[in-house]
């Protein structure tokens, strides 16, 4: 994660403005960037899925589609079937929930700006690329395990 | 003057005597027996009435803790409603926060004043319902406190009614058992009156003859050394006294001519 000064509300006031949201997960607040979350919305129920790793933490219906829910750091996991608020960002073309304990705020950010306290940018596309390595790593292992089958 | 009061003092003297058991059937203790079923009979009535008025009382005291009970259910019915109400405030308090936050976001996006506005009414949005959220916290808190409370007293009231019912069965049974004494001591009246073959009215309203007659003996030896005073005033009173008394010694001898 990189690094952004927080510069409260208010519209960009250009100079290296960036607009964004506030995330916090535990005692820990991301922020993530207006380019890559696209808006807030309600999730519907979250279902677990068996078997998938941290950050993922189910997925969910939102805005009429099923989407992965992503647990930003330190994030509390939510009990299956509870509904809740999620940001939604592109990924490469994907659509991703990202839950967090609380979005508090959005703001813009000027990067390197003077006096302002650090708040951790969230690499939203290196979170859900964790999640896609941890999957496609678990199927690596799984073709492993079955290949003597495939073979006998 | 004189010879004639003291007539009437032995009428009534003798009058007591006869009433106070010597007559061959009514002895003493055939009339203190009489006399003590009478004053059983009694004190049953009155248990009856007392059991009565008890199984009244406690089927009243049932109908208001029904009442009561009823009434804590509309209450708990209520505060469910409340709560509904409450989560339906919630959900909007959450929507309205997620618009804010959607505003406020594309406030950020927007550059120069527009996004600016954006931002501020964003930000107004999101500290009013976090207001609101608070209040709705100690709204909901304040439900769940009432809801406990009720709780509590639905609990409280079963366990009454369960202790009025109780009471109602045991008055029932006591007045059911007063019954049966009641109708035992009529019985053992009528035995009663068979072996002594003193009847307890009868013997009851001797007693109480007995006592006033003794009173007024009592009186009169007061009022005695008044002389012709004494005696004109109590003649329209002692008179229809004495002739009934010797119509009674009439009777009496007529029944036992052996005596």
């Amino acid at each position: 994660m990189s690094r952004a000064p927080s510069t409260g509300s208010g519209g960009g006031d250009g100079g290296g403005a960036r607009p964004g949201l506030l995330l916090r997960g535990g005692d820990t607040h991301v922020f993530v960037p207006a380019d890559v979350a696209r808006r807030v919305v309600h999730l519907g129920p979250i279902t677990r899925v068996p078997g998938m790793p941290w950050p993922g933490a189910g997925i969910a219906v939102a805005e009429g589609r099923l989407v992965t829910v992503l647990l930003v750091p330190e994030a509390r996991e939510p009990a299956s079937g509870t509904s809740t608020i999620g940001v939604l960002c592109e990924v490469d073309g994907d659509v991703v929930a990202l839950l967090a304990d609380e979005v508090s705020t959005a703001l813009s950010v000027t990067d390197g700006g003077p006096g302002d306290d650090d708040v951790e940018t969230l690499d939203v596309r290196a979170l859900h690329g964790e999640l896609e390595g941890a999957l496609w790593a678990r199927k690596a292992r799984r073709a492993a395990r079955r290949e003597p089958w495939d073979h006998g | 003057m004189t010879t004639r009061r003291r007539r009437w003092m032995d009428m009534l003297r003798r009058s007591t005597e006869l009433v106070s058991g010597s007559t061959p059937r009514a002895t003493a203790d055939d009339a203190a027996l009489t006399s003590a079923h009478g004053r059983a009979q009694d004190a049953l009535h009155a248990i009856v009435q007392i059991a009565e008025r008890l199984v009244g009382a406690t089927s009243r005291h049932r109908s208001s803790l029904d009442g009561l009970l009823e009434r804590q259910r509309q209450l708990a019915a209520r505060l469910a409603d409340m709560r509904a109400a409450m989560s339906r405030v919630t959900d909007a308090q959450t929507r309205l926060s997620v618009v804010a936050l959607n505003a406020g976001l594309e406030g950020a996006r927007v550059e120069g004043p527009a996004g600016r506005a954006l931002s501020m009414v964003a930000d107004e949005v999101r500290g009013l319902v976090a207001r609101a959220a608070a209040a709705g916290t100690e709204l909901s808190s304040g439900i769940e406190e009432a809801a406990s409370e009720i709780a509590r007293l639905d609990a409280q009231i079963t366990e009454a009614r369960t202790g009025s019912g109780q009471i109602a069965d045991e008055a029932s049974k006591s007045l059911a058992s007063a019954h049966l004494s009641d109708a035992a001591l009529v019985e053992l009246g009528d035995q009663l009156r068979r072996a002594t073959g003193v009847d307890p009215e009868l013997a009851a309203a001797l007693e109480k003859a007995q006592a006033h007659a003794r009173e007024l003996v009592s009186a009169l030896d007061v009022v005695s050394s008044h002389g012709s005073l004494a005696a004109a005033a109590m003649r329209p009173v002692i008179e229809p006294l004495v002739r009934l008394l010797d119509q009674l010694e009439g009777e009496s001898a007529g029944e036992e001519p052996g005596t």
